[in-house]
Formats: C-alpha cells, structure tokens, sequence
C-alpha cells in the first residue's frame, strides 16, 4: 500500500531533481536521467504491476517536465519496461558491470525511440543533437547506475519487501 | 478469455504500453488545451524547482565569479607581461627611429661634404679624466689613422689621436691639447680653437682691433692640412678686450654636445670623394 501513496510523489521529486538539480550542475547541456535507471530498476527488481505503474508514471511526469505530448515518453519507459523484464527472465542482472552495460544499452534503445518518434510526430530529425548530448548523457547515466541500482533497493516502500531476484 | 498465467505480466505490459500508445496518439491528433494532470504536474513542479534553483543558481553564479576572478586575475598578469614586453618593443622601435634620424642627418652630412667619410659608433667616452676622449669602434682595419678630423650633425668633435685595429680614441676640440685653425665667420678673422676643459675652448691670437661679438659662429680656416675649411667648431659666448694685452679673451662653446654623442663621422681627408 506505501508504494501507491509514496510512488507519485517520489518520482515527482526524482523528475524535478533530475530536471531542476542535475540540469543546473550541467549547465542543462547534459541531462542526466535518471528516470531511466529507475525504469531498468523497476525492470530488474520490482514486480510487474509495480514496475509497470512506476514506468507510465514517470513517463507521463517526463512528459510533462519536458513538454512533449502526453504519451511520448511513457510509451518509450514502458516499452524499455518490456524489454527489461523480458530481458531479465534470462539473465543473472546483479552484478555491477552488467547494470552498467544493460542501462548502457538501454540508453542506446531509448535514443532510438526517440529518434523514431520525434520523426513521426514531429518530423523533426534530432539524430544530430543525439550524437551531440544524448552518447555523453548516456555513459554518464550508464556510470552512476549502479550506485541508483543500490539506492533505489534501500528505498523499503518502493518494492513493499518484495525484489525479484532475476 | 482468461490470459494464461505465464503471459499474465506480459499482458499488463503490453497494456500499459497500448495505453501510452492511445494517450499520444489521442494528443497529438487532438491537441486541446493543457490537460488537469499537466497543470497539476507543472503548478507543482515550478515552485519546487525554482526553489531548489535559487540556491544552486546562487552557489553556480557565485562559482563562476570566483572562476572569473582568477581568470581575470590570470589574464591581468599575462596582459602586464604582454604590456612590458610591447613597452620594450616600443622602446627598441623608438630607439632604431632615433638612431635611424641620427644616420640620416650623418648620411646628409656626408653627401655633402667633398671628402670620403666613415660612419663610427661611439663605444666609451672619457671626458672627466686629464684628457677628454671618446673612443670610436672603428680602427686601422677600417682605414682609420690618426689626424683624422671627426664630425657629427653639429659640428666638429676633434680628431683621431691614437688607433688600434678596430679601436680609434678621438681627442675632443674641449681639451687642453687641441689647437685647431679657426676664423670667425662674420668677420673672417683667423685665430686659434684652444680647449679648455669643461666644455669650453679659447680663441686666441686675435687682435684687440678686430670685431668679435657674443653669437659669432667660429669655423675651421682649412689652413692645415687635419680639417676641412667651413666645419663648425662653435659659437663665441663671450669676447671680451678688458685684459692687458695684444689679444682678446674670446671664450667659445662648441657646436658639439659631448654629452651626447652615439654616431660620428670620420672624415677621410686625404681621399677625395669620387664624383
């Protein structure tokens, strides 16, 4: 019950720490996002439902902060949502090196998505500005995700006791 | 139709990702004002994200002016540098133009006059022992001997009276051992340019009849063999028939200023300048 009052409200915090704190560290050149290691948590260690709803939340509070149309970014957290759990059917995703790579490679697929979908809705091609800020951006959030990944297991609520272990 | 179990958490997925699907699809084919869960987001996100950027903004700008500080600090020392070396470029250039204008006054002089000339450098003078000298680097190698007369712009100097290789001492027309033949050039009266010391010479041997009066210019009479007739020697500052006597008391300053010299003129006066 704690993870349906606390959630919202803690991701609200994460989104605008992630946008108001980190992007004024970064000069706003680099976002650090750090919304997507929670969504790779959410894939590795929570339950479905749980990770599902933590997914289209965030996405739908990005899109908000962000100012892209309602549905952007909660289609692309929650399809990476997919992919992480179904990833995490397969493999051992504890040690520190592979959250890295994995949350590297997530990285690459989200700038896919976003490549593919600014082109369709907006018909903009952003490839340029991906190279430019996204790959820093990227290996940046791929370093400090597992130092997420540990703070994240702390938070007692946000998984109510239960962690899937992959 | 019930889901099997074994799909059950992929079929929340892939609802939830219908949903988003539907959601985006719905805003952007229908764009209407901002919606109530965006307002809320926003209204709430604002005030949170000014306030935590106030302090950070403030601790950033703060940053950067220290940063700025000791750029500027840096860039303070690096133009003060840049300012000493341009202020002794300036200098140098300043001191190549002077000596430049001095050359050329030299080179005038030396299209004009009908002998050969050699341009020297003054190296050391000794004007405050017995016997006032300058030396000039310039020597026998060069074709320098002694007698010869020595010039710049102004006047006449003196002569060379001893030379080495690349070395000449010139003896000035101020000390106690120079004579020269000399006239006054208003009224052509021919006497003797006798230094004597401090910066003055004598003229001698003129009659208490003749005419001779402060600002006569004094020239070189030609008579010997060492200087050229017409080369300025000085200017009579007092004349003066008050002694007993066949002779007047004229006391002269040189054209020269001793004090400051760098470039003369050796005047080769056995070799005619070929036209």
């Amino acid at each position: 019950m704690n993870f349906y009052v606390f959630v919202p409200w803690f991701l609200l915090m994460l989104v605008v720490f992630q946008h108001a704190v980190l992007g004024t560290i970064f000069f706003h050149s680099i976002a650090v996002e750090i919304s997507l290691v929670m969504v790779i948590y959410g894939g590795l260690r929570m339950s479905v439902l749980k990770g599902s709803i933590l997914s289209l939340i965030l996405g739908l509070m990005m899109d908000c902060i962000t100012g892209v149309s309602s549905g952007f970014y909660a289609l692309i957290y929650t399809a990476i949502f997919l992919m992480v759990y179904l990833v995490s059917l397969h493999v051992y995703a504890k040690s520190t090196p592979f959250v890295a790579l994995f949350t590297l490679c997530c990285g690459f697929i989200e700038g896919i998505w976003l490549l593919v979908l600014n082109q369709i809705i907006y018909g903009t091609n952003i490839f340029s500005d991906l190279v430019l800020y996204f790959i820093p951006q990227l290996v940046i959030v791929s370093l400090i995700s597992p130092f997420l990944f540990k703070f994240f297991h702390r938070i007692g609520w946000l998984h109510d006791g239960y962690v899937r272990s992959s | 139709m019930s889901i099997p179990k074994k799909y059950r958490p992929i079929a929340i997925i892939v609802l939830f990702i219908v949903f988003s699907i539907i959601l985006l699809f719905l805003s952007t084919k229908m764009p209407s004002d901002t919606g109530y869960p965006r307002r809320f987001i926003l209204d709430v996100v604002a005030p949170i994200e000014r306030l935590i950027r106030i302090p950070l903004d403030e601790t950033i700008t703060v940053w950067n002016r220290y940063l700025f500080l000791v750029g500027l600090g840096e860039e303070n020392r690096r133009l003060k540098r840049e300012n000493d070396q341009l202020k002794n470029q300036l200098l140098l250039h300043q001191e190549g133009y002077l000596e430049g204008l001095r050359l050329q006054k030299l080179l005038t002089m030396k299209g004009q006059s009908d002998y050969a000339s050699m341009t020297a450098r003054v190296i050391g003078m000794d004007q405050k022992s017995l016997i006032k000298t300058i030396l000039i680097n310039k020597g026998t190698s060069h074709g320098i001997r002694n007698g010869l007369p020595v010039i710049n712009e102004q006047g006449v100097l003196g002569r060379i009276i001893e030379t080495s290789w690349h070395v000449s001492r010139v003896l000035l027309i101020s000390d106690g051992n120079s004579n020269i033949d000399a006239l006054v050039q208003g009224t052509r009266v021919q006497g003797m340019l006798q230094g004597s010391g401090a910066m003055r010479c004598m003229l001698k041997y003129i009659a208490k009849t003749e005419e001779v009066k402060t600002g006569d210019l004094v020239v070189s009479s030609g008579m010997t063999e060492i200087f050229p007739k017409g080369l300025l020697l000085g200017t009579v500052i007092r004349a003066d028939k008050k002694d007993s006597g066949l002779f007047q008391r004229i006391e002269v300053v040189p054209a020269v200023d001793f004090t400051r010299l760098e470039e003369v003129l050796v005047l080769m006066v056995t070799e005619k300048k070929k036209k």
